[in-house]
């Protein structure tokens, strides 16, 4: 009789053990799923699925096979990525369907091995030239605007862009070539943009602000962005330039690092700043 | 009294077997990524930490995204950490934390603060992102994130040698950490993440291509 009465206490026991264990484990899996879940990625359009032919500048062709749609929710933009028979991905916008970006990954794997030619190989240049002639029309339109080496990624990287009256613009080229002379990534901002030769555009290159004057007003900005518990405790110009931006705009462009300190910091924190000033009418804006 | 008897064993072996079972995995297949942003008096960096959480999550992780938390709590949790994600304010040798009423940092190393990466064991981390501004640089009195990070363990660490702007350095945090996700190593993920940049903000890379890698640049995150 006794021992049946410390089985059933050892069974309520046990059985009280196992539900425990089973809501433990139950309640721990729910915790673990993220609560500040974003879908970054999910299937976009199950035509965007079908596999395309698509057509460069040049008119040469490529057979291209789905793979990915990303949605980017910080910008608003979705890029459908494709990728050849190589597994070399063609990146698009999903609204325009231009062509953003070209990657080979696997290129890129292979010459970072074997990255042990001569640095300064002739014909890099070319390869350069003729890769700008596929990906965008009009490619005599272009200037180059930069050729350096990059040591840590062991390759080239050009850029060209299109100048309006002389002044750069944001439709710019950015051409990876490896030592190998492989193209090993091609992105295309805003190809087309400035293409119809709007006067408008054409009109602002007349009259524009100095360096100097957006300096004052950047000045003026930067010194006015403090905080009751932070004082700016100073801040460098790290880049300026004067361009024609998606907008259309021509602006000054500054990329400005800002120290803070609080009282009694002597460390203090750094802050990047992008600024654009308009160089036509002095309008500020920040990125 | 047999049944009573079956019913002991019947239980004991269950709850054997769930034991078991979750030793075996949570010992050994359980990876932890912790992601940390803060609405700044200037910047929202919680976009950032919720986006990385996200792709941590999909490749095998349990991830946390944490928003506005105090370094000190960080600095406690780090060494469970496999991969340690920060984007917010920084300095040379150091990171800045805002839980909304006060600011508190992690430092490489400090005189002053007991949150010091050079008295931890981070043999765990495979992988930190110390994604603020200068955060590759070396201080006078705080010493240098990414070394002090590589001496105590961690497997790949990187931060930025310059100013970076948090437009941009949100738009490549996103993508390294989605490239890390479909299994690129971080090297790959970084160069992907400065094409992406140059996609969507042109030449106006914000500073972002500055990052710097201490550690294995060919691992992956699984």
């Amino acid at each position: 009789m006794r021992w049946g009465i410390k089985m059933k206490k050892i069974n309520i026991v046990l059985t009280v053990i196992l539900i425990l264990s089973v809501s433990i484990s139950t309640v721990y899996a729910n915790l673990n799923q993220n609560s500040d879940y974003i879908e970054s990625e999910s299937i976009y359009d199950e035509d965007e699925m079908k596999k395309i032919e698509y057509q460069f500048a040049d008119l040469s062709k490529k057979k291209l096979k789905y793979k990915y749609t990303k949605s980017d929710k910080n910008l608003g933009a979705t890029h459908l990525t494709y990728s050849d028979s190589d597994d070399v991905e063609y990146t698009f916008d999903s609204v325009t369907k231009n062509l953003k970006i070209i990657r080979d990954t696997k290129k890129f794997n292979k010459k970072s091995k074997k990255a042990s030619k001569v640095k300064n190989f002739m014909g890099k240049d070319t390869i350069a030239k003729n890769t700008l002639k596929k990906v965008v029309k009009n490619s005599r339109n272009y200037k180059l605007v930069d050729a350096k080496y990059n040591e840590e990624y062991k390759c080239y990287k050009y850029s060209w862009a299109k100048f309006i009256g002389g002044i750069k613009s944001c439709d710019e080229v950015f051409i990876d070539i490896s030592l190998d002379g492989e193209v090993l990534c091609v992105v295309i901002p805003n190809e087309g943009l400035f293409d119809n030769n709007d006067f408008e555009v054409h009109k602002k290159v007349n009259n524009y602000i100095s360096k100097e004057r957006a300096l004052q007003i950047l000045d003026k900005e930067v010194k006015k962005s403090s905080e009751t518990r932070y004082i700016l405790d100073s801040y460098e110009v790290q880049e300026s330039n004067l361009y024609f931006n998606k907008d259309k705009r021509l602006v000054w462009s500054f990329l400005v690092s800002t120290k803070y300190k609080t009282e009694g910091d002597d460390d203090g924190f750094v802050k990047g700043v992008c600024i654009e000033i308009d160089a036509n009418n002095e309008e500020v804006k920040y990125f | 009294m047999n049944f009573l008897k079956k019913y002991s064993l019947t239980c004991v072996l269950i709850f054997g077997i769930l034991i078991s079972w979750a030793t075996v995995v949570y010992s050994e297949t359980t990876k932890y990524a912790t992601c940390y942003g803060a609405l700044y008096w200037n910047i929202d960096t919680r976009k950032d930490a919720t986006t990385a959480a996200n792709n941590f999550s999909k490749a095998g992780y349990i991830s946390f995204a944490r928003h506005n938390y105090d370094a000190g709590m960080a600095y406690r949790h780090i060494s469970t950490d496999n991969i340690f994600f920060f984007s917010g304010h920084g300095n040379s040798g150091l990171i800045e934390f805002d839980d909304g009423e006060k600011t508190s940092r992690i430092y490489a190393k400090s005189n002053s603060s007991s949150n010091t990466l050079n008295t931890k064991d981070l043999s765990n981390v495979r992988l930190a992102i110390y994604g603020s501004c200068l955060s590759a640089e070396t201080g006078d009195n705080t010493g240098n994130l990414l070394d002090v990070s590589y001496d105590q363990g961690v497997k790949c660490a990187i931060g930025w040698a310059g100013t970076v702007n948090a437009g941009q350095h949100s738009t490549w945090l996103s993508e390294f950490s989605y490239r890390l996700r479909k299994g690129d190593t971080v090297l790959d993920a970084r160069w992907a993440a400065d094409a992406k940049v140059r996609s969507v903000w042109g030449s106006r890379t914000g500073g972002t291509e500055n990052h710097r890698c201490r550690g294995s640049n060919t691992i992956t995150i699984y």
